[in-house]
């Protein structure tokens, strides 16, 4: 960049003053630098906005895919555990079904990772089931809910009532909707 | 023939048609099923058979037995149930009978029920709240429970049969449901029983507000 050659002299005031018109004119080194550097930081910005995006949104499908792999092997370890021909009566209500140790701690890791919209989403399922008095499916989710939130003693006592609507217990050989 | 005569071959004929061992005394077996619900069995129920104890029934409510007696015989039953049951005021009664099985493989065991009836029941609620999230639910006035973000709660309470038991939903801090502060009247029957609540809340729209104006300066020339 270079100035103009030829410099324009205005008529001088009465102060006698002479003012350099080129200054204001054409732009410095300095300023055609901001200028560069604001654009190469909106251009980082927007980049590094961009990477924040994808890397949140691929920690969120990890995480989820991470606890759908955990629920299903509690479910598969849960199906597995279940004998072929249960007991006439049913060993423990409270609990369910026969676990080994593996199972318990699946289930312990399960339990920690189930968030409280998913617990939410299990109870509405269970609700539904039974507000469509479908009994048969409403034991099995009632059996995961007892077992994922043992604490809550609401879920037992549902599973025992749905298992005594069923006969689950009774002399008479049992349905295929109690396993 | 002199009446005499025909009276004695008579007498004599009866005689001998007779079953000689009706008045034997005999060994029968008998099997007693202790139910708690028609079906269920029961274990850990005491059973006396004519003043003697004769066991403690297993997990499938059953007490075998052989008793002695003659044919025809009535032995009264009593038994004790396990803590939570109760048994019918009334003992029950045992008549022997002798039966045969139809292939002969050994006479059949008589066979009787007894029952023991569950002193509380499970009484369960499901509430399933429309437009009714984040409500607490009380149960004869005691908050006990609270409807999740889809207005869905679960709750449980044991009790004698024909317990009476209100629900409500509390809905003091949300003033724009209608109806409010809903009740419901549930009569817990001789079983355990899953209570399903439906409620639907309509939501009152918010009174519309204009929107405040800026007082303008007006300028007088």
């Amino acid at each position: 960049m270079s100035l103009p050659r030829t410099l324009v002299i205005r008529d001088a005031d009465d102060e006698k003053t002479l003012v350099d018109v080129r200054l204001g004119q054409t732009p410095s080194r300095w300023s055609e630098l901001r200028a560069l550097i604001v654009r190469w930081r909106r251009k980082t910005f927007e980049k590094a906005l961009g990477f924040i995006l994808i890397l949140g949104m691929s920690a969120l499908a990890y995480q989820q895919t991470k606890t759908a792999q955990t629920l299903r092997a509690a479910i598969d370890a849960l199906s597995k555990s279940r004998p072929v021909h249960p007991a006439p009566s049913f060993p423990d209500p409270e609990v369910g079904g026969p676990q080994t140790a593996n199972d318990g701690a699946t289930l312990q890791a399960t339990r920690r990772q189930i968030s409280s919209r998913e617990r939410e989403t299990l109870e509405n399922q269970g609700a539904a089931l039974l507000g469509s008095n479908d009994f048969a499916s409403a034991v099995s989710h009632y059996r995961l809910l007892s077992e994922l939130f043992p604490e809550d003693q609401v879920f037992r006592d549902i599973l025992r009532v749905l298992r005594t609507k069923l006969k689950c217990d009774s002399n008479q050989p049992e349905s295929d909707a109690c396993h | 023939m002199s009446l005499t005569a025909w009276l004695v071959i008579v007498l004599t004929i009866e005689l001998l048609s007779c079953d000689p061992t009706t008045n034997e005394t005999k060994s029968f077996a008998v099997t007693l099923i202790v139910e708690s619900d028609p079906g269920v069995g029961l274990g850990g129920a005491r059973v006396v058979v004519g003043g003697e104890p004769v066991g403690e029934s297993d997990s499938t409510g059953r007490v075998q037995t052989r008793v002695f007696g003659r044919v025809g015989q009535r032995l009264s039953i009593e038994h004790e149930c396990p803590s939570g049951h109760e048994a019918p005021p009334e003992p029950a009664t045992l008549r022997l009978r002798e039966f045969r099985a139809i292939d002969a493989s050994g006479s059949p065991a008589v066979e009787m029920t007894l029952t023991c009836r569950p002193t509380k029941r499970i009484a369960a609620f499901i509430v399933r709240a429309k437009n009714g999230s984040d409500l607490p639910v009380l149960l004869d006035g005691q908050s006990v429970a609270r409807t999740n973000a889809s207005g869905v709660a679960h709750l449980s309470t044991s009790g004698r049969p024909d317990t009476e038991y209100v629900i409500e939903l509390d809905t003091r801090d949300h003033p724009r449901l209608s109806p409010q502060r809903p009740k419901h009247l549930f009569v817990l029957p001789d079983a355990d029983e899953i209570f399903i609540l439906d409620q639907a809340f309509d939501v009152e729209p918010r009174p519309w507000r204009s929107a405040r104006r800026r007082p303008r300066i007006i300028k007088i020339e």
